[in-house]
């Protein structure tokens, strides 16, 4: 294992970006005048009668704390995705796995309830599996000559389709239009602990399992046929990773709506750091998806002040940008 | 008739053709020839004003190439293109009436007489019991055909034909020659690049051999293929000899 | 035969105009409607000021996007090329929503010129971006796709940090017949009486252009001159048909694509039946919108999208040259 100075490095400066963004996001455009004393305050010496560390307790922290696990949940989802279907453009939102678990979130919200009474985490996984096979069989991802475009196209077909539903379906429920777009934007406006709470559990299983697997995707890199004469069970690998994929997106989803992009760029900035060994490069997109997530919610406050801008809107800002570069430039395709 | 006056043609910065000065004669069968990458399909393209010239110019009638409007020099000059491209679903007779492009109005109405020019060069490359099949559903020799109707319909003065044998068995090859012969005996000039040496010198009146941009010779067959030039121009040890049949030079390589 | 294939078609544009008349939150009867269209009445509002001029918006902006998309693929000869999937919608959206947000009072030409520079803006971007790295078709439509859902995140962006002029934006953006009246109707007709012309003009040498651009050349078309017109014509259509009923997504694609199968590829016909599709399916579009539920309106674009997603699907599935 190359776990040489330069990685160690790398992974000190990841950190230290991350704790700047903790601080910064915490502090960063409130209504109410926050400096670093009230973190401080808050961590060492809480006091129930400040109004800036009730603030802090009650919205920043948790918010926070969703956003640090969005971003890694994202991020690894993207790094799983690329790893298993061996397409730089693949990633959560593009094979329609955010847009299917929105949907189904939705028809569940407006009465509409495919699955029976369930909790809106059920149908999310259940909406970001569904749309997740439904692409991969279009695609023609298990065709003999499987064409990696093809698979894309066919997610942006899927997501305009599942858009469309989720768009009727909470018009013709109720017109609260402004709602919808915010939140089928992504937004990290209203989190509570209640909502961490919901996060948490879930995408723990969907790390640990994703860790698990590391291994066996850099031997998958090399060819089905070197794996498994490696001993590498391949379907196995495949359903774990489908399995935390499903896990990581769905729970993000059901929390905060679809947020686009983050597991499409960040897992193309990791490779360029730590090249493509998955037991740095899931780690490394960890620490960069909630940085990126940090930093974007942060700037989603800032940037129409005091509105709060979804941050889905901000990561797209700045995605599809990267996703016209990468299909221009992308050898693979 | 066509000439070029110190033209030279380039991509980017690669100088295909370096200020060449050439005259073609009227009413007789050009070819030009030469090995691969000579460039000589770029000297036919810029005969067409198809390829810009970066110095220099190609004079049709002692005009220069760059005066006449789209439609005036579509009249008088017609370029079929080596690689073809034959749309999905458009029936031979709708190709051939492609070719009066450059006559009809502006809602592509055609005239009686555009019809019946159409009409005719169906006839004269027999392709009218072709009429109302799909271009794309032919065999390679009768889709050519439909091709040089097209450009016998665009009725010009000069036409350029560009290896226009490439794909074709070797009855058809003798066949299209024989076109274009008609062609010539309607007082057309004829300019055609072609690989094979032995029927250009066979069927054409005046062969311009290139190199590597330039023109190496220029002539009747007789006088300037000789066993030196494909000696020197293509690298061919060769003999030539009496054609058997119509008594034009003809090389045996060996 | 094709010509009464036209005509057919036609006829059942007829009849689903006429049927749409029928539908909405109030019911009225064949003689009520008839009356009202005659000598108004009673229930002039409901007929002649809201169901009347959004059955012709329908049939002036359908066969607007139509022929859009049937001049693009004509140009770009890329059977996932549309004004919807090649930004052009999206950018003539994010243009007229920022003069709306900023300047909610805007008066209708300026809208129109506005959507027009968005448009063309995303267009010259676009084709700026073919142009230096000659993508294949599938990878220009995956760019297009791209540079599309920038705009719209821009679109969602203003509207959602001004949410004060948000109901004007919202209205209008969503892709939807709603709240249009008879202001509309003159501008999308208008621009279509403009424009038709110049879509037939281009029409037989769109067809020659389909023979190579050598070929063209020689026949006395030059090809980027024509491909100039065509483009240019195609995003007035799609920007104004914005402009008017926000961004309908799919009939651009769609319509093109239907016409090819009944009609072939001879743009003298596929043009005209471009148009007559498009109008066909936005009608359908509009009347189920307003039918399904009663009082409540849906996006027709949220229907379009609907129907049109599968169908790119199927499309995906069929295209051979990959």
């Amino acid at each position: 294992m190359p776990f040489s100075t330069r990685y160690i490095l790398l992974f000190a400066s990841a950190l230290i970006l991350l704790l700047f963004s903790f601080a910064y996001s915490l502090i960063a455009w409130s209504s109410f005048p926050l400096n670093l004393s009230h973190i401080s305050a808050y961590f060492f010496n809480f006091d129930h009668q400040s109004i800036e560390q009730q603030i802090l307790a009650t919205t920043r922290i948790p918010r926070l704390l969703v956003a640090i696990l969005i971003g890694t949940n994202l991020a690894v989802a993207g790094v799983l995705m690329q790893g298993l279907t061996r397409n730089p453009l693949a990633s959560p939102s593009i094979l329609g796995i955010n847009a299917g678990a929105a949907c189904f979130m939705a028809l569940a919200s407006i009465g509409i309830n495919v699955l029976g009474e369930v909790s809106s985490l059920v149908s999310a996984s259940v909406g970001g599996l569904v749309s997740g096979a439904l692409v991969i069989f279009l695609g023609g991802f298990f065709s003999a000559r499987s064409n990696p475009l093809k698979l894309i196209l066919a997610g942006i077909a899927i997501n305009a389709l599942l858009i469309g539903i989720t768009r009727a379906a909470i018009i013709l429920a109720d017109d609260r239009a402004y709602s919808v777009i915010t939140w089928l934007s992504g937004s990290l406006a209203s989190m509570d602990w209640q909502q961490w709470q919901l996060l948490w559990p879930t995408s723990l299983v969907g790390l640990v399992i994703s860790a698990y697997v590391a291994k066996n995707l850099n031997l998958l890199a090399l060819g089905n046929e070197v794996a498994t004469s490696l001993g590498i069970n391949i379907a196995f690998t495949r359903f774990l990773s489908c399995i935390a994929i499903i896990l990581l997106t769905a729970s993000s989803v059901a929390v905060v709506g679809p947020i686009g992009f983050v597991g499409l760029i960040v897992p193309h900035i990791a490779r360029r750091l730590v090249s493509n060994n998955y037991l740095l490069l899931l780690p490394i997109s960890a620490l960069l998806g909630s940085c990126l997530i940090v930093w974007a919610d942060a700037l989603s406050r800032g940037i129409a002040f005091p509105a709060e801008t979804p941050v889905g809107v901000i990561t797209a800002l700045i995605g599809a940008p990267f996703f016209v570069f990468l299909s221009i430039r992308s050898k693979a395709l | 008739m066509i000439s070029t006056d110190n033209l030279t043609v380039s991509y980017g910065d690669k100088t295909i053709i370096n200020d060449l000065s050439l005259a073609l004669p009227k009413g007789k069968i050009t070819a030009l020839i030469g090995p691969n990458g000579c460039g000589k399909s770029t000297l036919l393209k810029a005969l067409a004003r198809i390829n810009k010239a970066s110095a220099g110019q190609v004079l049709l009638n002692d005009q220069p190439l760059q005066t006449f409007a789209d439609k005036q020099l579509a009249q008088q000059l017609s370029l079929l293109p080596q690689i073809l491209t034959t749309p999905e679903g458009v029936t031979v007779q709708r190709l051939v009436e492609y070719g009066r492009s450059p006559y009809i109005s502006h809602w592509g109405k055609l005239s009686g007489q555009d019809k019946q020019i159409v009409e005719q060069a169906m006839q004269e490359t027999q392709v009218s019991e072709f009429a109302t099949q799909t271009a794309s559903s032919l065999s390679g020799g009768q889709r050519q055909r439909a091709w040089i109707a097209m450009v016998l319909a665009q009725d010009t003065e000069v036409v350029m034909l560009d290896e226009p044998t490439t794909y074709l068995d070797l009855s058809h090859q003798i066949e299209l020659m024989k076109l274009m012969q008609a062609m010539k005996a309607k007082g057309k000039t004829v300019i055609v690049v072609l690989h094979d040496l032995n029927q250009a010198c066979r069927y054409c009146d005046h062969l311009v051999v290139m190199k590597q941009g330039e023109v190496v010779a220029e002539g009747e067959p007789k006088a300037v293929f000789t066993e030196q030039l494909l000696q020197d121009v293509f690298s061919l040890a060769a003999k030539v000899v009496p054609d058997p049949i119509a008594n034009t030079p003809m090389c045996v390589a060996y | 035969m094709k010509h009464l294939t036209l005509s057919v078609l036609l006829l059942i544009l007829l009849l689903i105009g006429i049927a749409s008349l029928f539908v909405g939150a109030s019911t009225l009867s064949a003689q009520q409607i008839i009356d009202t269209l005659l000598h108004s009445g009673e229930y002039d509002f409901i007929v002649n000021q809201y169901r009347l001029p959004r059955l012709l918006l329908a049939i002036g902006v359908g066969a607007g996007l139509g022929l859009s998309g049937s001049l693009i693929q004509g140009v770009i000869r890329n059977p996932l090329a549309s004004p919807d999937l090649m930004g052009i919608s999206a950018g003539a959206g994010l243009a007229a929503t920022s003069l709306l947000v900023f300047y909610a009072a805007a008066p209708v030409y300026l809208l129109l010129l506005t959507a027009l520079s968005g448009g063309l803006i995303a267009a010259a971007i676009i084709l700026l971006i073919a142009y230096k790295t000659k993508p294949t078709p599938i990878r220009l439509a995956l760019i297009g796709i791209a540079i599309s859902t920038f705009l719209s995140s821009g679109i969602d962006f203003l509207i959602i940090v001004n949410p004060v002029e948000m109901n004007t934006a919202m209205v209008w953006l969503t892709g939807s017949l709603w709240g249009r009246n008879w202001t509309q109707v003159p501008i999308i007709w208008a621009t279509l009486a403009v424009v038709l012309p110049f879509a037939f003009w281009l029409a037989w040498r769109l067809d020659v252009m389909g023979l190579g651009e050598d070929c063209a050349t020689s026949l006395g078309i030059r090809p980027s001159k024509l491909q100039l017109i065509a483009l240019l014509t195609a995003v007035i259509l799609a920007s104004i048909s914005v402009a008017v009923a926000g961004t309908i997504a799919f009939i651009g694609l769609l319509a093109p694509h239907l016409a090819r199968m009944l009609f072939g590829h001879d743009h003298k016909l596929l043009i005209p039946a471009s148009a007559l599709l498009g109008a066909l399916m936005l009608i359908i579009a509009d009347t189920l919108a307003r039918g399904l539920q009663p009082p409540l309106e849906l996006p027709a674009g949220v229907l379009t999208s609907l129907i049109g997603a599968p169908y790119f699907i199927f499309l995906l599935q069929r295209y051979k040259a990959w």
